[in-house]
């Protein structure tokens, strides 16, 4: 089933990489934020199914913006990306309740992880 | 005049500015002195007013060159400064730094472009970071299963076989691949001992590993 998603990541190459991830299987890229800033704002205006946040950005970063879409929308699923690994964020994630993380560098972690995600939930 | 122009190129915008804005009020207040002195000379019954008129318009035009000479100097050639600061750091391997020129105009859009280069760069630097530990490992693994070390001798033994001098090539262009993405700083990131850890720090100012 294609999902709606909002892509969050400081930087255009990596939005643009996750973009082309998504198009082969149907999803569609209802929008694409730098920060967490345009993230929490552009989120409440498209309600996208799910959103694949970066966490280290500039100006505000995932962790942070995360917190604010839960406040907002506590059904919201939010796939975190990093660069590091899961072990660095475990306890913020978790305490966050976010639906999951993967590796930056492993896109067929982040396609199964979209996929997997029960809508309705 | 095209040698002049080509020479103008290579003088500090602050210089070129500065000269700009005084020759622009020498040339205005030669021009008005002369105005007056003329008008005064030749005087035709004007009346008074006509004077008194023209010497306020001098002051105004005066007025409006000084403002034009400060709002120039703070909004365009200081953001330009720090931006060529900035970037100057950017391009030395910095990639924490960060242009905070706000606003919408050309300036602006040129220091975001900078930050997203940056931006780029960390991403695309992590990313060879991290095949090259990958790269890393499985060339430790093949080694293994070939019963050598890559480890233990820098350079390949006299008469090492040619699979062997090939993998333990292969172990050093890896090796001076991620020399070159640790010779760079990172935003939020730091690559030591072989890892890559946060280097985030919370409002406290405390790190989180």
């Amino acid at each position: 089933m294609s999902k709606r998603v909002l892509i969050v990541d400081d930087s255009s190459m990596m939005r643009k990489m996750i973009a082309k991830l998504l198009q082969p299987p149907g999803h569609i890229v209802v929008g694409q934020a730098k920060n967490g800033l345009e993230a929490i704002e552009m989120y409440k205006s498209l309600k996208p199914d799910i959103v694949t946040m970066d966490i280290t950005m500039r100006e505000m970063d995932g962790l942070a913006a995360a917190k604010e879409i839960l406040s907002y929308d506590s059904s919201a699923h939010i796939i975190f990306l990093s660069n590091l690994d899961e072990e660095v964020y475990r306890a913020e994630v978790e305490a966050l309740g976010a639906r999951g993380f993967a590796s930056k560098h492993k896109a067929r972690e982040i396609l199964d992880m979209i996929e997997q995600t029960e809508m309705g939930e | 005049m095209f040698t002049w122009l080509q020479a103008a190129n290579d003088v500090s915008l602050k210089k070129k500015a500065r000269l700009f804005f005084l020759l622009n009020f020498m040339l205005t207040l030669i021009t008005a002195a002369g105005l007056l002195y003329a008008l005064a000379y030749h005087d035709s019954g004007m009346p008074k007013n006509f004077y008194a008129v023209l010497c306020i318009l001098l002051v105004v035009l005066l007025s409006v060159q000084v403002v034009a000479m400060v709002y120039f100097t703070r909004g365009v050639i200081r953001p330009l400064a720090e931006i060529q600061a900035a970037s100057r750091l950017m391009a030395d391997g910095h990639l924490e730094t960060l242009n905070h020129v706000k606003r919408a105009d050309e300036i602006g859009s040129l220091g975001e472009n900078i930050n997203d280069l940056a931006i780029n760069m960390q991403e695309v630097l992590l990313f060879v970071w991290n095949h090259s530990q990958s790269s890393r490992d499985l060339l430790e693994n093949i080694a293994r299963n070939l019963n050598f070390s890559l480890e233990a001798e820098k350079h390949s033994p006299a008469g090492e076989n040619g699979v062997r001098k090939d993998i333990r090539k292969m172990h050093r262009n890896n090796e001076n691949l991620k020399s070159i993405v640790m010779s760079f700083s990172y935003f939020e990131i730091k690559l030591e001992d072989e890892k890559m850890v946060s280097d985030y720090r919370q409002e406290s100012g405390v790190k989180i590993s």
